[in-house]
């Protein structure tokens, strides 16, 4: 019962972000978190929506057909803000969220770091990674994916 | 059949097969109830059951599976344990299902044995991974079991849902396929029942047919060649039959006492044809019905012209008004007894018969017929005319003797009286007869009487009496005469007539005649009297010389 609101209300969810893109009422995205990819990773953009999709797990490979290795990063400075510009949810409603995903055995969800370094690491190991830093912890060793709406 | 020695067997037989059959048919109607009962018996103690405790158990299951989530969610204990506590019931749901479903031979009962290890090898997993995961406080620390878990609770809850729903189909089908087997076993029923109804029929009508019936037809068609006049046999079968056997041999043996003591109608047909007078049966139309033999040798005419012929054709009477009266008092129901009458012949002759005759009744007063008896007279009647000539007539001459010669005279004298006219009386006799009588002998003495009554009787006419009173007197009475004269000249034809001689064997002779003649008067009233006048003038005439008539006149008396 609680997973089929879930589903509903993250189609609600999208629909919302279709129609708020579609306004441009978008803000300065990318002020408090970057999207970072390995340099191996050919991709040029995500749109808000396929970034939503990734780390919901819905979306699990890139175009090339590659699993996508996402990682979260919960560093306090931007975890919030990712979670309510991207997920448009709380940190904690997140959490539920891949809680009840890892008991529901729908998935494993994306495992999760404290700090922007971490995050640097795993996509540095990681070809196919996908995560978020904030702007000023970006390094040349990874690639910022901008989010296009 | 041995048993089925009376009628009330046979009926009982007859009722025996019936309600065998109607107890086959209950027995039938109990076995298919019964099959039914256990049929839904069994839904009622096997499928509901299952239904149910598939229901509770997949619920249970369910309330568990919320208890972990909430438990690792929030990081409560208490949920964990209390999903944990839930195990007992659901292990318990799960071996009651396997028990009922060990009932059933079909898939279900491997695939609930399988879902019940399936979930006792996850709770073994769950109750510990979880509890641990709590203890934790990260649910992500033991990532993967907690998502095998889930993947492995994910498939069993898919189970309890499918076994559910399994059930639930299963009691539609067992209820489906029992009222297949209803519908099945009522055609089942109603062609037995058909069935049965037809052989009963037959069987109750073979054996009616056989035991009542056909015995029944053998008496009938016994009394009936009975009534028929044909000898009936003995009913054959064992002596201890049944009634209707019985009923057979005392009709049987009744036929045999009414031979005895009855006339048969063979013996009544050999008496009257028999008989020696005619029987003429007649039918009410006066036609005849049928005669008896005698009456075919008296008529000598066939059997088959005599029926249906006329009687009136076969009958006659002297007496024309007799005859026409005597049917129509015959068939109001007059008898008639000893009438003389006449039967006609085949040649036409009439044969004298005493004729007497009744009409015939059936029972109920309708006229049936006469019949008629006719006693053959004939030579009675000439035995009687042989008398009655012999009484009054010259058995030589044929002529009226002295008897009958007075009674005409009588009768002539009354007429005369009564009409007022004269008639004459001669009395003759023959002159010189005796020596003729010697010479030629008696007979020649009888022929020449008869000639001279020939010559006689030529002489006058037929209305007058020629009469023989004496071995050679003679007298003529002439019934009516003008005049004397009319009397002289028959006495002088008379003497003519003589003049020729007589032959007798050949040989020539004369007779002569003496002739006294009395012409009647008012004053002449005694016959007696009459005749001796003309007796007088007879001899009279002998004493002139014969060969001679003489008058006896009035004066002489």
């Amino acid at each position: 019962m609680m997973h089929f609101l879930g589903r509903k209300y993250l189609g609600g969810l999208l629909v919302l972000l279709g129609l708020m893109a579609a306004a441009g009422t978008q803000a300065a995205a990318g002020d408090s978190f970057v999207l970072v990819a390995n340099h191996n990773n050919q991709v040029e953009s995500l749109s808000r929506k396929d970034v939503a999709l990734i780390f919901l797990s819905r979306k699990r490979s890139w175009s090339s057909g590659k699993n996508i290795a996402v990682v979260i990063n919960e560093n306090p400075k931007i975890y919030s803000d990712f979670t309510y510009d991207i997920l448009k949810r709380s940190p904690r409603q997140y959490l539920f969220f891949r809680k009840k995903m890892l008991f529901r055995g729908q998935g494993m969800p994306p495992p999760s770091v404290q700090t922007d370094q971490e995050v640097i690491n795993f996509i540095t190991a990681h070809c196919n990674g996908l995560g978020y830093v904030s702007p000023q912890a970006l390094t040349p060793e990874v690639r910022a994916i901008p989010i296009v709406d | 059949m041995r048993f089925l020695r009376n009628i009330r067997s046979k009926i009982w037989a007859c009722v025996s097969v019936a309600l065998l059959s109607y107890l086959v048919a209950t027995l039938a109607t109990t076995w298919v109830n019964n099959q039914t009962k256990a049929s839904i018996s069994h839904i009622e103690k096997t499928d509901l059951p299952l239904s149910s405790n598939g229901i509770r158990v997949q619920a249970l299951f369910k309330a568990q599976s919320d208890d972990y989530e909430n438990g690792l969610l929030t990081g409560e204990e208490g949920e964990v344990v209390q999903a944990n506590g839930r195990h007992e019931e659901i292990a318990a749901l799960l071996d009651e299902l396997v028990r009922l479903a060990s009932r059933r031979h079909n898939d279900l009962y491997p695939r609930i044995l399988a879902l019940r290890d399936d979930y006792n090898d996850y709770f073994v997993m769950a109750s510990q991974y979880y509890l641990e995961a709590v203890h934790q406080g990260d649910i992500f620390a033991a990532r993967r079991e907690v998502l095998q878990l889930g993947k492995l609770r994910a498939r069993l809850d898919a189970d309890f849902r499918t076994v559910v729903k399994s059930l639930q189909e299963m009691i539609v089908t067992d209820l489906t396929n029992n009222n297949e087997r209803i519908d099945r076993y009522t055609r089942l029923l109603q062609v037995l029942f058909v069935l049965f109804l037809v052989l009963t029929t037959m069987v109750i009508n073979w054996l009616a047919n056989k035991e009542i019936i056909a015995p029944l037809a053998s008496v009938k068609k016994m009394i009936l060649d009975f009534s028929r006049g044909r000898t009936v046999d003995k009913p054959a079968g064992s002596p201890d039959g049944d009634e209707i056997h019985d009923l057979a041999v005392s009709f049987w043996q009744m036929t045999r006492e009414l031979q005895h003591i009855t006339v048969s109608r063979d013996y009544v047909d050999n008496i009257i044809n028999n008989m020696s007078d005619s029987l003429i049966i007649l039918n009410p139309d006066l036609t005849i019905q049928t005669v008896n033999h005698a009456t075919l040798r008296l008529l000598r005419l066939s059997e088959e012209e005599l029926e249906g012929a006329a009687f009136s054709a076969l009958f006659s009477h002297p007496d024309e008004a007799v005859a026409s009266s005597l049917f129509q008092g015959l068939l109001e129901g007059k008898a008639v007894i000893n009438l003389e009458a006449f039967y006609v012949d085949a040649d036409k002759r009439a044969i004298p018969v005493l004729f007497s005759a009744s009409a015939l009744y059936l029972p109920d007063g309708t006229l049936q017929g006469i019949s008629c008896l006719g006693h053959d007279i004939s030579e009675l009647k000439e035995q009687r005319d042989q008398l009655e000539f012999l009484a009054n007539f010259d058995k030589l001459t044929g002529l009226p003797n002295r008897n009958l010669f007075f009674d005409r005279l009588q009768v002539t004298m009354k007429e005369a009286r009564r009409y007022g006219h004269l008639f004459a009386l001669f009395y003759l006799d023959l002159d010189h007869f005796k020596p003729l009588n010697d010479k030629h002998g008696h007979e020649g003495g009888d022929l020449a009487l008869q000639e001279v009554a020939r010559r006689l009787t030529a002489t006058v006419r037929e209305s007058d009496t020629v009469s023989r009173v004496g071995g050679d007197e003679f007298t003529i009475l002439l019934s009516r005469v003008r005049h004397a004269s009319d009397a002289m000249k028959v006495a002088t034809k008379i003497l003519e007539a003589f003049d020729k001689p007589f032959f007798i064997h050949d040989d020539e002779c004369v007779i002569g005649v003496s002739i006294g003649i009395c012409l009647s008067s008012p004053e002449l009233t005694s016959a007696d009297v009459l005749v001796k006048n003309a007796d007088t003038a007879m001899y009279a005439a002998k004493a002139e010389g014969r060969n001679r008539f003489i008058f006896s006149l009035p004066d002489q008396n």
